[in-house]
């Protein structure tokens, strides 16, 4: 388990202490991984930040809790899986998850027109394939290659041991490298 | 290490997550195995395209938006929200609104006597004329309801038997009765007034008979209430006119009271006509009408009737007043009727005494007043200034509270 940063850690003090803008600075810092990780697991951009402001209303709660063990990082993206697991689990939501097209518009509009139709394809097949995983699967690998968190990280944030991370990981890269074969050089 | 063995370290030796051994195992797999070399090749072209993926960014303002939402709301929004919001189930607030209008109710019906009064006197009242003079059985629903106020309310030099025991000559009261008494309405009076006019008519063709036809006339009639024209059964019970018939005894009493009423007082015929006449459907009722008869032949009735029920207080026992007969009555002869009844009830509260019963006829009027005994001097004082107030007779003791009939004529 990697120690806090400093960045963190005198964030999360300033948190503790009731500095007003400690729980801005935290947001501004964290909203781009927390809404990341809610679109990738739920496809709707709406429904993805209802989620990442629900993980940052939870934080704000109950930041006199955190004791500081994992890194903060750590700790929003368990929030904020564990918010994506039992929604994607409750049943009404299954339907709405199922048509939905938000994930097109992820690509970057800084590109060429050409590039951008190519890359907008690509987009759209990697999260279409994303999309087709598991839940557990995903929430994997969207934390290990989309978010770049270490074997140890996700199996903090997601209460699992080494073994069951790395096997999850091994399986949901075999399905997407089947589903991503057309793309790949 | 077989292919499939290497191919499951694959994700593995990416992320460099492989401890020494198994690395090396691997890698002597890859030196040998061009397929697999190929495969991991492939494998990682997947996961450069997965790193490769354009980030994320949350929407414009979210910052904002969530900041807004963290602002700690003012402590009613927070209590809403606590009995409101959070919970899957509304049961708080609706448990408590339950509760809250339970007690409501519990309270406002305990703290205020004349609504518990109401409860039992709408639809008693009607029943209270109707027991009277019938069956003392059917008084039982009635003392039920004022289980506190019958024992008290008996007069002690009542004669009879317990209030409830069916008399040996008393028909029982039958449920249909029972549940007539509570249908009592203007309906039910109209019906009368037909009913009334039948029997006047059969009391005529009766009388000319001998006793016993008349007597047989009564007994085929009584046991179908639902019969056009009843017999009079009203009136209080008359054990002293019993030997006399075989009929019930208060048959007898208000028969004779239904013959000198016709002789004595032929102007108001129509209205003790009517009180002796019951409809079959309301013959109960006749007995609350043979009560009012009492008020004309008060000395009659007093003499024979029991005590059935005497109120402890006028406001609250207005409902088992006219199961007894009254204590004092009387006739008030005056010029201007209209006049003489809104001085009454003028009277009537600046005693502090309360109408029980009231009948207003084209001929004249009879008032039932309750009245505690202290007050009783000064209400007889009051009758006396509204006109001719001529008492038929005044006990002398009166109980603590005086039932006082006045039939106003003029």
């Amino acid at each position: 388990m990697e120690g806090r940063t400093g960045d963190d850690a005198s964030l999360v003090d300033r948190l503790r202490r009731g500095d007003p803008r400690a729980f801005e600075d935290l947001v501004i810092a964290y909203q781009h991984r927390v809404f990341g990780v809610a679109l990738r697991m739920l496809g709707n951009r709406a429904e993805a930040e209802e989620l990442a402001q629900e993980v940052f209303l939870r934080v704000h709660r109950a930041v006199g809790e955190f004791r500081g063990e994992s890194k903060l990082s750590t700790w929003l993206y368990a929030i904020a899986s564990r918010l994506c697991l039992n929604r994607l689990a409750s049943g009404e939501r299954r339907i709405a998850r199922h048509g939905e097209e938000a994930l097109t518009r992820l690509a970057s509009s800084e590109n060429n027109p050409v590039e951008e139709v190519e890359r907008s394809e690509l987009e759209t097949a990697l999260h279409r394939a994303i999309g087709e995983l598991s839940d557990e699967r995903r929430m994997v690998v969207v934390l290990r290659d989309l978010e770049g968190l270490s074997y140890e990280e996700i199996a903090a944030a997601l209460e699992l041991e080494l073994g069951t991370v790395r096997s999850r990981l091994h399986r949901a890269r075999m399905d997407l490298r089947e589903k991503l074969e057309r793309f790949l050089p | 290490m077989t292919c499939h063995d290497a191919r499951e370290h694959f994700s593995a030796l990416i992320d460099d997550a492989l401890d020494a051994s198994e690395r090396a195992a691997l890698e002597a797999h890859l030196a040998t195995c061009a397929d697999c070399r190929r495969e991991l090749q492939r494998f990682r072209d997947t996961v450069s395209l997965m790193h490769g993926a354009a980030p994320v960014r949350a929407p414009a303002g979210f910052v904002d938006r969530v900041l807004e939402a963290a602002r700690p709301t003012p402590w009613p929004r927070r209590l809403l929200q606590g009995l409101f919001l959070p919970w899957p189930i509304k049961l708080p607030m609706e448990a408590a609104a339950i509760v809250l209008v339970a007690v409501g109710v519990a309270l406002v019906y305990r703290g205020s006597p004349e609504l518990r009064q109401a409860a039992v006197q709408e639809p008693a009242a009607p029943v209270a004329n109707q027991v009277r003079g019938d069956n003392p059985s059917a008084a039982q629903p009635i003392d039920e309801t004022k289980p506190s106020e019958a024992p008290a309310a008996k007069s002690p030099e009542g004669p009879s038997p317990p209030e409830g025991a069916p008399r040996p000559n008393a028909p029982a009261a039958s449920p249909e009765k029972q549940a007539a008494r509570s249908l009592y309405s203007k309906e039910d009076k109209a019906r009368e007034q037909d009913a009334f006019q039948e029997h006047a008519q059969r009391k005529e063709s009766a009388r000319a008979q001998e006793p016993g036809a008349e007597q047989r006339l009564k007994d085929t009639q009584t046991p179908a209430p639902s019969a056009p024209a009843p017999p009079a059964t009203g009136g209080p019970q008359s054990t002293a006119a019993a030997p006399q018939q075989v009929a019930p005894p208060r048959d007898v009493d208000l028969q004779k009271r239904m013959e000198s009423q016709d002789r004595a007082q032929d102007r108001q015929a129509p209205l003790v006509g009517k009180l002796e006449a019951p409809s079959p459907t309301a013959r109960q009722r006749s007995a609350g009408e043979g009560a009012r008869s009492g008020a004309v032949q008060p000395t009659e009735q007093r003499a024979d009737a029991p005590k059935a029920q005497r109120p402890a207080s006028p406001p609250q026992a207005t409902a088992s007043l006219s199961f007894a007969p009254p204590d004092v009555s009387g006739q008030l002869a005056v010029s201007d009727r209209e006049v003489t009844l809104r001085s009454l009830k003028e009277l009537v509260t600046r005693v502090g005494a309360a109408e029980a019963y009231r009948l207003d006829t084209a001929d004249g009027s009879i008032i039932e007043i309750a009245v505690r005994r202290e007050m009783f001097a000064e209400l007889n004082r009051g009758l006396a200034r509204l006109g001719r107030w001529q008492l038929n007779k005044e006990p002398s003791a009166l109980p603590a509270t005086v039932r006082v009939v006045v039939r106003i004529t003029g």
